[in-house]
């Protein structure tokens, strides 16, 4: 029996608890922000509280006598959780405070590539007020504008969709620094990039860095890309673990870049990274480059929301979530060839009608037992459970997942889950369709990168 | 079946009171042997000990120091029982057995419980909602909580417990120790479970049954009125206040019938008389051909000679129960090879081979105890076996501190009594009446919980889940506590 405390409320989490408990002897004790229905039902023990506050995360630890922590979101992390509950031996699966800016600070991720050298950044330049970073984009072309610090996944805003105009760009830099968004401390600004967004994660335990299968997440309120960014509609991945319009040679490209970076990170802090790691790439021609190639769009230091629901449910039966953690924890990964299953997933994220502009409380109800009849899967996410129903927050709700053989039949399983979710909530149907991945394979095409596998089952 | 929880409280103005505390506890061992424990006041410093197993596997309460103690037997309604694994692991002894304890406010806080809280589950999530630390998954710990919560708005005791007790519901009986040197005790006020109060020179207690002062040479006691607060202060006589009064009251019938202990008195009715009256009006509505009475040990030797007495028929010890074997001891693997049952009891060839046999039980619960008791008698050559049950038939399951957590598990529940009849095999099968239960009790059906018989609950929340259990076929056979048990 391992005492596993888990920090986290949302959907990532509640994946994260189903694949803890899989075919192992785990008693799991969870703090949340909010009452997760999904977490409190297969826990032992949980609590509300503020997660980001390492004081309380240890006396809980200590009270209910963890052994392993599991940190699902990154606040916590780039408080100081880890180094917190290190200090009372308790192993974390999760990167310390030291190593957190790789995504809690973009400029300390951009500077630490350029630095060793390591591949992947785009054109990128950091600005510690608005004056000189104004100066700039006068003289620019389309930009992507980046706080530094955490935005919850809000911050980023590109030339054109959501910046139409210099005055746009202009006025969004300086409310970044008058407003403090992201901390207010810097910015960073980079080359618009025009391409297709691929989400590599690993596990990684200080030296080796295990990747999952790939996952295409779709960051737009609505069908077909439009609509404002978000935290992420929906994902897939395919049975063979790759992406259609990623090639062999761009994968191994990303691995060497996550790997490097675990490396620079330890070079750079003396700490080794032990946790998730979450590369967001595109596949973009910079201004320089020949041909696309692999770009680091941002790093973050644990699972990606909704990508943790494509790759946690199809880990294979001979490969325990528990049993990686412990290797991440004990540095011993390698030992272990890490397997998932030859299956494809669709996760479609359920979101209030208003998502994300206003938060709503509203009543919806979940035919659970429905859903798993057709051999999907449900992860509750932005619910609040009272003693008597289910009501929404304003994020996102609740991320059905679709299993199968074959892409397609995936797409239809999650689109027939969604309709045993009633309420005020809507979804993007287009995710993990064929049509749609076509475009993407179209696109990638346009833009000038082999497509060597092209064609979706 | 599981019985609830015993608690005693004490006060020796004339030196330690740990013992005091041991003893009654040995007094209450039947009312739980999964675990035990005392916390006792020295001054200001509070001192424990916790174990699990019976109170007399260990004479070490005796160097607990102090004037003030509380005490308690566990046999777990809510929270999970014991396994292997716990013995091995002193938090989880901790987090186990009562009385609980919470180190602020006012230099901590003891508390035990002997009862069922219905809104259990509500209050769990209200307090881990707003971020209070559970452990130990047990309606006690939610009621230390919520009263510790309370008191950290400055106010006093008394105030602090009228205001927890509000947002109760469901059956406690409940000893409280403060680091202030108070010494508290509580009842609901239905009533369910007993608690009473004695004294004698230097020596204040309160207990679960009357049995626990009579062994500290207590012979003088009252009951804790339903709804009524003890309070006592070293130096001070105790205080008594009514914290809420109700007409109805709801006294478990079970206790007269199964739990307490035959020499108890309690709600000032002697155990022991109800037993014989339960028999007496067995007699009176029924008719016997049998030539010996044979109480099912131990519980139903005092209705034995109830029916006895009414009818002539002389009562034999027709059943020989093995002293030895605790719950403890019966392994998963022996059930297979030789019943619980037949691990307990043997019947006595000598009186019952060749009779027809009057069997007296308190209850039938699952129907597979009586089940076994009817096959041994009959196997050891009885002519013709009658059951007499003292209770009437249990259909609903209990919420208030007693295991009877679904229908389904509830033989008397589907089956009529012809059914169950047949399902256990005896010639004849005949059940206390309701009007023959309260007269016995001498309680009217307005002062006595019968929901287990009646399906009416004293409670809403209670009768809400019921009914709720009752309507769906899967709750029939879920039990309420969902993954606590």
């Amino acid at each position: 029996m391992t005492r596993v405390l888990l920090v986290g409320s949302g959907a990532r989490e509640h994946a994260l608890a189903k694949a803890l408990l899989k075919n192992s002897n785990v008693e799991l004790y969870a703090a949340m922000s909010s009452r997760n229905p999904g977490i409190m039902r297969l826990a032992r023990e949980w609590i509300v509280t503020k997660i980001s506050n390492p004081l309380l995360m240890t006396a809980y630890a200590k009270r209910n006598r963890i052994e392993l922590a599991v940190i699902g979101p990154e606040d916590p992390l780039v408080n100081g959780i880890v180094n917190a509950l290190t200090s009372i031996e308790v192993n974390c699966v999760g990167p310390t405070q030291r190593l957190a800016p790789l995504e809690g600070d973009k400029a300390f991720c951009r500077k630490l590539l350029t630095k060793y050298q390591i591949a992947g950044n785009p054109e990128y330049r950091i600005f510690n007020d608005g004056n000189s970073a104004e100066a700039y984009l006068k003289t620019s072309g389309p930009v992507a504008i980046k706080p530094s610090g955490l935005t919850g996944g809000k911050g980023v805003k590109v030339t054109g969709d959501d910046l139409p105009t210099k005055n746009a760009e202009i006025n969004y830099v300086r409310e970044i620094f008058s407003n403090k968004i992201g901390g207010g401390e810097s910015v960073v600004i980079e080359e618009k990039l025009d391409g297709e967004e691929y989400s590599v994660q690993a596990f990684v335990d200080g030296k080796n860095v295990c990747l999952m299968p790939l996952v295409q997440d779709h960051k737009r309120s609505l069908e077909d890309d439009s609509g404002p960014n978000t935290g992420g509609m929906g994902s897939y991945s395919d049975s063979n673990h790759g992406l259609p319009f990623v090639s062999q040679f761009d994968l191994e490209t990303s691995k060497e870049i996550m790997g490097s970076v675990v490396n620079a990170l330890k070079s750079e802090t003396g700490e080794e990274y032990r946790g998730f790691l979450y590369g967001q790439f595109m596949l973009a021609r910079s201004q320089n480059d020949a041909q696309a190639k692999p770009k680091l769009i941002e790093f973050n230091c644990r699972l990606g929301d909704p990508e943790a629901m494509n790759t946690l449910p199809i880990l294979s039966d001979d490969t325990r979530l528990l049993d990686i953690c412990e290797r991440i924890v004990d540095g011993n990964l390698a030992m272990k060839q890490l397997s998932f299953k030859s299956k494809a997933t669709v996760c479609k994220y359920l979101v209030p009608s208003t998502y994300p502009e206003k938060a709503t409380q509203q009543p919806f109800t979940v035919d659970e037992h429905a859903i798993e009849e057709l051999g999907a899967e449900i992860f509750y996410a932005g619910v609040d459970q009272t003693d008597d129903e289910l009501l929404t927050t304003g994020s996102r709700t609740v991320a059905v997942l679709g299993i199968s053989d074959v892409l397609s039949n995936a797409e239809t399983c999650a689109e027939s889950a969604t309709k045993f979710v009633k309420g005020p909530l809507r979804h993007r149907r287009d995710i993990g369709t064929r049509q749609l991945i076509e475009r993407r394979i179209e696109h990638v095409r346009r833009i000038g990168a082999p497509v060597i596998e092209a064609g979706v089952r | 079946m599981r019985e609830s929880c015993g608690i005693v409280g004490a006060a020796n103005s004339q030196g330690n009171v740990a013992h005091n505390v041991w003893l009654g506890l040995l007094a209450l061992q039947h009312r739980g042997q999964e675990a035990c424990g005392i916390y006792t006041l020295e001054k200001n410093r509070f001192q424990h000990k916790k174990q699990f197993g019976h109170v007399g596997d260990s004479e070490d309460f005796d160097g607990l120091n102090g004037d003030l103690g509380i005490g308690h037997v566990r046999y777990s309604t809510v929270g999970q029982p014991a396994t292997r694994e716990h013995f091995s692991d002193p938090q989880r002894l901790e987090d186990f057995a009562q009385p609980y304890f919470t180190d602020r406010p006012r230099g901590g806080i003891a508390l035990c419980h002997n009862g069922n809280l219905v809104n259990f589950q509500q209050l769990c999530n209200e307090h881990r909602t707003n971020g209070t630390f559970l452990a130990a998954t047990c309606d006690a710990e939610v009621i230390l909580k919520t009263i510790a919560n309370e008191l950290s708005n400055g106010i006093d005791i008394e105030t602090a417990i009228k205001a927890s007790i509000s947002r109760f519901e469901g059956a406690y009986s409940i000893a409280v120790l403060t680091g202030d040197g108070e010494l508290i005790a509580f009842r609901d006020s239905y009533g369910f479970r007993p608690l009473c109060i004695g004294q004698r020179d230097g020596l204040f207690m309160f207990a679960s049954e009357s049995v626990a002062l009579d062994i500290n040479g207590i012979n003088n006691y009252s009951e804790v009125q339903p709804g009524e607060l003890i309070v006592a202060r070293r130096g001070e006589p105790f205080s008594r206040i009514m914290l809420k009064t109700q007409t109805n009251h709801a006294r478990c019938m079970f206790e007269y019938v199964y739990f307490s202990r035959p020499d108890s008195r309690i709600d000032e009715r002697d155990v022991y008389s109800v037993r014989v009256s339960l028999g007496k009006n067995l007699a009176h509505t029924h008719k016997t051909h049998a030539d010996v009475i044979v109480p099912v040990p131990d519980t139903a030797r005092p209705a034995a000679e109830g029916i006895s007495r009414e009818t002539g028929i002389p009562v034999y010890e027709g059943l020989i129960k093995n002293r030895y074997i605790g719950r403890t001891f019966i392994m998963p693997g022996q059930s297979n090879r030789r019943s619980a049952v037949n691990l307990k009891l043997n019947a006595v060839r000598a009186v019952v081979a060749g009779k027809n046999v009057l069997l007296v039980d308190d209850s039938i619960v699952r129907g597979t105890t009586m089940q076994k008791i009817v096959k041994l008698v009959k196997d050891a050559g009885a002519k013709r076996v009658e059951v007499w049950v003292t209770c009437p038939p249990i259909k609903s399951p209990c919420f208030y501190g007693i295991d009877m957590a679904t229908h389904t598990e509830l033989v008397a529940s589907t089956n009529s009594i012809e059914e169950i009849r047949r399902k256990v095999g005896a010639d004849a099968l005949c059940y206390q009446t309701i009007n023959g239960l309260t007269g016995a009790i001498g309680f009217s059906k307005a002062e006595t919980c019968l929901a287990c018989l009646t399906g009416v609950y004293p409670t809403p929340l209670a009768q809400k889940i019921a009914d709720e259990m009752q309507a769906s076929p899967e709750g029939q056979k879920v039990r309420y506590w969902g993954r606590e048990l």
